[in-house]
């Protein structure tokens, strides 16, 4: 990391240059993550300064692509906070899962482990009437998430952190395949809608019961919290819940929601 | 006179004794901020930031994303969180890849507090058993911090302070008694 000495109109001159090249605004990401990707995206492609890099991008279109990727950060895990997923288990599934129809919204999902740990919990409710839309501003994440394997081993790491893991004894209800390729069943799959969307664009209407958006505010600068999360509000229905990240706040929109749980982001779109 | 208002620490394994002795010697009215960024278990929330309390007679709280940092305040990195400085000021929270097999990791911390805080930061690497914290010392040494490692002599495990010195190549090598001297001198 040293070797890199990028400054703020470096940042800038990067991610204008993305900008007209591909459309896509990272004008509102918070500075010092796109600095860190600016300089992790060089050191893997062993480019030596900023100007060598915007020559590489004018030079290649795939270059230009996969730092936008590069810059959707993957990095979470199966039931990533233990503590949330059992409240969600014990608290929050057992009245949304058995309604007659439910909507769930993942928006910038990644990687897939946050579907994978829902539809875990879908599959163990039996859960029939849920229909899951999964959205990232990128086509690619459909492949990504549906060709996404997990193993025996993965599993068992989640199961000691997870109170409901530790009673269930066939993994088979929820997961096919075989040791090093877990995947959930075919059923399940199929509960899932892969679309390509970007929240700040999108004008939705009350249609969802519950919005699983952790850890990708925190990736925004505070307007552009504030706009997605004006738009995530407008999404939930009255009495649905959005669940953000550990260290993640609803700022201005706290007003609409109420928090269920004193140490956990989960929130209750208020009725009145 | 001293440029510093901020104070980061960075410790891993045989860092806590340290970390605690620093938080009971700091006084009610220190005017510094000191960022910890300790290796701790991912999936404990709970008691870790009770454990520090209860030894300072200082606020000692995690951060949220983007709250402002404040003086006279004792901030620890989340678990399972890098924890960035931002040039404003601020906190920033992310999940993006372990780093030295760490999350949070302290070149991480280090590296985006140089570049925020330049002159106005002092970086300090405690014991630990891996690599951690070295380039992000040599980021503050770059950026006109000040800095210091603990005498790997003094350390409970050495091989975090050593790389520490040879790559930032700083100076101030001091013993745990010694380092909080000089924080208390600053």
């Amino acid at each position: 990391m040293s070797e890199f000495k990028i400054s703020v109109s470096d940042v800038n001159q990067v991610y204008s240059e993305i900008k007209s090249l591909a459309n896509f605004d990272f004008i509102d990401y918070a500075f010092s993550f796109k600095r860190r990707r600016i300089i992790l995206f060089m050191k893997t492609q062993k480019v030596l300064n900023v100007d060598d890099l915007i020559y590489r991008f004018n030079q290649s279109e795939k270059i230009v692509s996969d730092f936008i990727k590069f810059c959707f950060v993957p990095q979470t895990e199966l039931f990533r906070d233990a503590e949330l997923w059992n409240y969600l288990n014990e608290k929050v599934f057992p009245k949304l899962l058995f309604k007659k129809e439910v909507n769930i919204h993942i928006p910038y999902c990644t990687g897939g482990e946050e579907v994978y740990s829902l539809m875990f919990f879908l599959g163990l409710f039996q859960s029939a009437s849920v229909i899951v839309t999964v959205s990232h501003p990128l086509f690619e994440n459909e492949n990504l998430i549906r060709n996404r394997n997990f193993t025996q081993q993965d599993l068992k790491k989640c199961v000691k952190n997870i109170e409901l893991l530790n009673n269930v004894l066939n993994l088979e209800d929820v997961f096919i395949g075989h040791t090093n390729q877990m995947r959930i069943n075919h059923f399940y799959r199929g509960k899932v809608n892969f679309i390509k969307e970007k929240i700040t664009n999108q004008q939705y209407v009350s249609e969802f019961d519950l919005v699983l958006f952790r850890n990708r505010l925190i990736y925004f600068n505070e307007n552009l919290q504030s706009t997605v999360l004006h738009k995530l509000s407008a999404s939930i229905k009255k009495g649905g819940y959005l669940i953000l990240g550990d260290k993640e706040i609803l700022g201005q929109m706290s007003g609409k929601f109420k928090r269920t749980a004193a140490n956990l982001s989960v929130y209750k779109k208020r009725i009145f | 006179m001293s440029e510093i208002k901020y104070i980061v620490i960075g410790g891993s394994a045989g860092s806590f004794k340290i970390v605690t002795k620093i938080l009971e010697e700091l006084p009610k009215n220190f005017p510094y901020t000191l960022i910890l960024v300790l290796h701790r278990l991912k999936h404990i929330k709970e008691g870790f930031v009770d454990a520090l309390k209860i030894k300072s007679q200082l606020p000692v709280q995690e951060p949220f994303d983007k709250e402002k940092i404040l003086s006279g305040r004792v901030y620890i990195a989340p678990a399972n969180y890098h924890l960035y400085i931002e040039p404003d000021k601020t906190f920033a929270l992310s999940t993006e890849e372990v780093v030295n097999h760490s999350r949070p990791s302290i070149d991480v911390t280090l590296s985006s507090a140089a570049y925020s805080l330049k002159n106005k930061m002092l970086g300090i690497v405690l014991s630990g058993a891996n690599n951690d914290g070295a380039a992000g010392l040599k980021d503050v040494v770059d950026f006109g911090g000040i800095t210091v490692a603990q005498d790997p002599k003094d350390a409970i495990v050495a091989t975090m302070p050593e790389a520490a010195i040879k790559i930032s190549e700083t100076k101030n090598i001091l013993s745990s008694q010694n380092i909080i001297k000089y924080i208390l001198n600053l």
